[in-house]
């Protein structure tokens, strides 16, 4: 892939079935865009997250809905978009405090913090005719994995 | 093969839990389902070897967040093994360090349950 091509377009099921089929899709493209296998696999894991989000919070879990991925590469980035027609998250949390989920005894909240970790740009954009899309995006070069404390 | 498949056995007071695969929100209920199973059967004393674990994504991770304290407060623990590449990165960045011990194989991990 080079950074001056038409973006890759992938629909998929908005289903829990079609997860490992992304990240193997993502895994592939992350490396023909020319990142290592581990930086390939952090990003893959990344898109399940951004993925399973829209699965289980916008379509709550609805059958027959679909999400378009779309992987633009730039010279400095990549960038994968995450398009569902689903509801919006009304807030994304800062941080977490897994201390205080494990006390609570929850088992989730943990997806957006471990997007955060893994790349270096996520947002969450309102599209116009009701559209909305996950915005991930991994530098090309740069140090990763931001000290955990940071975020607390 | 499977996306996931998940062993059990037992060494001394500590069952070993071994998925194979790898865990993420479809596969994980497999893998909540077994430790769910221990702890409501008073095995508390876990260690959770990630030997064979190709990937490991929130949902996993959020199935030990939700039972942690459950088994500590039956006495016991869970801990983990064995973890390497991106299943050790993604341990580390999402902090899991500070809310599970975390030993370099699985012996070890057994081990330290000796004082509890």
């Amino acid at each position: 892939m080079g950074s001056d091509r038409a973006p890759l377009e992938i629909d998929v099921p908005a289903t829990c079935e079609c997860l490992s089929l992304v990240h193997e899709a993502t895994r592939r493209a992350a490396i023909a865009e020319g990142f290592d296998p581990s930086a390939a696999d952090e990003i893959a894991v990344a898109v399940g997250e951004a993925m399973t989000n829209v699965i289980e919070h916008a379509y709550r879990g609805e059958p027959g809905h679909a999400v378009r991925l779309r992987f633009r590469p730039a010279p400095e980035a990549l960038r994968i978009e995450i398009e569902h027609r689903g509801a919006a998250p009304e807030n994304l949390p800062a941080g977490v405090d897994l201390g205080r989920l494990a006390r609570e005894r929850r088992r989730g909240g943990l997806g957006v913090h471990l997007m955060r970790r893994l790349m270096d740009h996520v947002v969450h954009e309102e599209l116009a005719a009701g559209a909305c899309c996950w915005v991930l995006e991994r530098n090309r070069a740069g140090s990763r994995s931001p000290d955990p404390g940071s975020e607390s | 093969m499977p996306d996931l498949q998940v062993a059990t056995r037992r060494a001394a007071e500590v069952v070993v839990v071994e998925p194979q695969g790898f865990i993420n929100a479809h596969t994980v209920a497999e893998f909540e389902g077994v430790l769910n199973a221990l702890v409501e059967a008073g095995d508390v004393r876990i260690v959770i070897s990630g030997a064979h674990l190709s990937y490991v994504a929130s949902a996993g991770f959020g199935a030990i967040m939700g039972l942690i304290e459950e088994a500590r407060a039956g006495g016991g623990d869970i801990r983990v093994a064995a973890l390497t590449g991106t299943v050790a990165h993604i341990f580390r960045v999402l902090g899991f360090d500070r809310l599970c011990r975390t030993f370099e194989t699985e012996e070890e991990a057994v081990r330290s349950f000796g004082g509890h």
